[in-house]
């Protein structure tokens, strides 16, 4: 799952995929903006069948690829 | 009382010592404090935040503690009525229908306040987080002084745990160092900056309605020009100057706040600029009525419309007026348009970055033009009049001396966020390396020191 997360984030945001490591502060280097969360939201849906909700969301969960992939699977148990 | 005067600074004082005699009472003193310097603002708010205080403490025990999704809407329903009730009254229905309505006036920070306390409803009713069962650290929390008039808007989560704390809000030593630098850096953005350049912010009808622009002169093209530059910077250090205040006083009381202005200027589209202004404000309503709004929505263009939807949002906070609603189209407009062709901002080349940088920095100042022109007492005709008059304006004179003064405030201003953008750290100056930070703070005191305006005035955002 992390390396799905990360070819999106390369591929939206823009980043080379060397520089996105599992610990990479998501919020802290300005990956994330809101347009970019909903987008990975409705990615998230349609690539690895997770039903993620935006309104319960926290920073924390998204902040890093680690902490994404945690929160996925634990949607998906 | 105003953070940078002399009454705050001796109010501080006596209640730093306070606290620290009260030991592990340290919350009550804390309480009766806030209460004391909102009531200095003007004793007849202080009612109304103690009742707004009580009514979403009650609102949020009783979500806490249903099961029923109904019982729990219903409680959530009257805490959001209430709290959109209060902030309709005071700030439009008094101020866009007057007569019946008229407000004998408007308390100070209330739209800080309130959304700080929906957001903890909102929180509660989300099972973020689970109802304060102490009416006392849920008071400090909507009411903590440094923060309540001017933000951050912080949410209960970060805030409550600290506020509870009973050891007398010991601050360690690097809180001290970080919140004194903040404070220094406050009163150097607010007063040795903003203040300076206050005066030649003035909106087109005041610059040429007075019969003297600035220093008894008649006014000249450069003045029309160099207003549409100083007032976003005048917007901009006022308010992040306050808010580094807020931050740094909390620190040493060993609360930390979060930063609510990280270098805007230095942002090369509308998404970035976003995460650098008020990001307090920007952060409320994307989790609680941007991400809810586009929740199901899955095209671009709904997701547009959504962008639109809370940038109306954010300029009806500010204020309910023309020239708010202007700037929020503007900048909503610029928003979708830089998610279009500025997407993957993070492989932007440096020319790319600069230019975004400075386009993004235009488009606001546009924006901002309407706001600093169209207040609700103003009409696009009466803004339309003194545009013409404009035509009038000399603009082949030549620069006077308050021009090159213009231009040393907003250099020194940009000079101050580009250390700060290049270290990526509102504390950029104190991670230069040491030869370089020690001339740079040497630099900012001997500024200070010179420069400072005698007056400080109330920034817009006190009124909020």
């Amino acid at each position: 799952m992390k390396s799905e997360i990360r070819d999106f984030l390369a591929l939206n945001a823009g980043l080379p995929k060397d520089k996105l490591s599992d610990d990479f502060d998501l919020f802290a280097n300005e990956v994330w903006d809101s347009l970019l969360i909903v987008r990975f939201v409705t990615f998230a849906e349609a690539a690895l069948k997770v039903r993620v909700n935006l309104v319960t969301l926290s920073e924390e969960k998204i902040r890093t690829i680690a902490n994404i992939s945690e929160f996925l699977h634990e949607i998906k148990k | 009382m105003n953070l940078n005067s002399h009454e705050f600074f001796l109010f501080f004082t006596g209640v730093f010592v306070l606290i620290r005699l009260a030991g592990s009472s340290a919350p009550i003193v804390l309480l009766f404090s806030s209460y004391i310097f909102y009531a200095s603002w003007n004793l007849a708010y202080v009612p109304l935040l103690l009742v707004s205080t009580a009514v979403d403490f009650y609102c949020a025990q009783q979500i806490s503690g249903r099961e029923s999704s109904a019982e729990r809407r219903a409680f959530l329903g009257i805490s959001m009525a209430f709290n959109f009730g209060i902030l309709f009254y005071f700030k439009y229905a008094s101020q866009l229908m007057g007569g019946f309505f008229a407000a004998p006036l408007i308390p100070i920070g209330l739209s800080f306040h309130t959304f700080q306390s929906m957001g903890y409803v909102l929180d509660v009713y989300l099972k973020k987080i689970t109802a304060e069962k102490s009416f006392l650290n849920q008071a400090n929390f909507i009411s903590f002084f440094p923060q309540l008039i001017a933000g951050p808007i912080e949410r209960a989560s970060k805030l409550i745990p600290q506020l509870s704390r009973r050891d007398g809000y010991r601050a360690t030593t690097e809180q001290v160092y970080r919140g004194g630098y903040l404070i220094f850096l406050g009163l150097f953005m607010s007063l040795a900056l903003a203040e300076n350049l206050a005066p030649f912010s003035l909106s087109v009808r005041e610059g040429l309605s007075a019969n003297a622009f600035v220093m008894g002169h008649q006014p000249v093209g450069w003045d029309f020009v160099f207003s549409f530059y100083t007032y976003p910077f005048t917007l901009y250090l006022r308010f992040a100057g306050y808010s580094y205040l807020a931050m740094g006083f909390a620190l040493l009381l060993g609360i930390e706040l979060s930063a609510n202005f990280k270098y805007p200027f230095f942002s090369a589209s509308m998404p970035e600029f976003w995460s650098r202004w008020h990001i307090s404000l920007s952060k409320w309503i994307r989790d609680y009525i941007f991400f809810p709004l586009s929740q199901n929505v899955r095209s671009d263009a709904g997701l547009y419309a959504c962008i639109f939807l809370t940038t109306f949002v954010f300029a009806i906070w500010h204020e309910a007026s023309l020239g708010w609603l202007i700037a929020a189209l503007i900048l909503a407009t610029y928003s979708v348009g830089g998610h279009i062709v500025f997407r993957r901002r993070h492989e932007a080349s440096v020319i790319r970055r600069i230019v975004g940088t400075l386009v993004t920095f235009h488009v606001f100042a546009l924006a901002m033009v309407f706001v600093n022109n169209l207040p609700n007492d103003q009409s696009m005709a009466g803004f339309g009049k003194a545009l013409v008059n404009v035509a009038d304006l000399d603009f082949s004179a030549p620069f006077e001396r308050h021009h090159f003064q213009i231009i040393k405030y907003i250099g020194v201003a940009l000079l101050l966020d580009a250390v700060n953008f290049a270290k990526k750290d509102i504390f950029g100056v104190l991670n230069l390396r040491p030869p370089l930070r020690i001339v740079m703070v040497s630099f900012m005191i001997l500024f200070l020191f010179f420069n400072q305006a005698k007056e400080s005035g109330l920034s817009m955002y006190f009124r909020m």
